[in-house]
């Protein structure tokens, strides 16, 4: 091998992803919420009532975020750390579906990729998200041999397979 | 305003040797990449992709 093949195969690969629509058929924010609230009837209903609220403030593009955390805040106020982990985890194994995913789509291409020793960069949009919403994104990044994770802004977090 | 702050943060990592996208604010992302891949994509954002992004590359489907 010479060293120009070396240095080749010493490269790093980096594979750089969106998240919604992507990696996530849907809005994978949206998705989360909507399962969060499914584990309580009563979660469910407080979803559901400040929905059209959430509708009002998205009208206003500065309201998007504030939108985003009450949806957010009502499925999960009072939940430990730790129930939102296993249930975020839990959420997560059923919407990516990274081990059933089907020959020629973007799924398996990304877990080739990953299995091949890959940095998989997820690249995401959105400014600066709440220390709950980042602690709901984190536990997409600890799921990283299977997939993603947030670190706001325009947001990039990596995993390697 | 999204697609340029995704292409920024995409620049920021150094040589990407494959980038994933499906909409029109992806395509600065894809630009970045040695194998830009658009997947799923509408009609019109297959035309910008073809038209913006050298070599961009269809993936049939998410999952």
């Amino acid at each position: 091998m010479t060293p120009v093949d070396g240095a080749a195969s010493a490269r790093e690969l980096v594979v750089v992803t969106d998240l919604d629509g992507t990696l996530v058929e849907g809005d994978g924010f949206d998705l989360s919420v909507q399962a969060l609230a499914r584990r309580s009837p009563a979660r469910r209903l407080a979803l559901a009532l400040v929905t059209p609220v959430a509708w009002a403030l998205m009208a206003v593009r500065l309201g998007r975020a504030t939108a985003a955390s009450l949806r957010l805040w009502v499925v999960t106020v009072g939940v430990s750390p730790t129930v939102l982990d296993a249930a975020v985890n839990d959420i997560v194994r059923r919407t990516v579906p990274v081990s059933a995913a089907r020959p020629g789509s973007a799924l398996a291409e990304i877990r080739g990729h990953l299995a091949d020793g890959a940095r998989l960069v997820v690249v995401r949009r959105g400014r600066g998200p709440s220390p709950r919403r980042r602690a709901v994104f984190s536990v997409w990044r600890r799921r990283s041999s299977q997939l993603p994770g947030d670190r706001g802004g325009a947001a990039s977090a990596s995993t390697r397979g | 305003m999204s697609g340029r702050r995704k292409a920024e943060a995409t620049a920021d990592l150094g040589d990407i040797a494959i980038a994933y996208g499906d909409s029109i604010t992806d395509l600065p992302m894809l630009r970045c990449a040695e194998a830009p891949c658009l997947v799923a994509p509408g009609r019109l954002t297959r035309l910008l992709g073809t038209l913006v992004v050298p070599g961009v590359r269809v993936v049939a489907d998410v999952a």
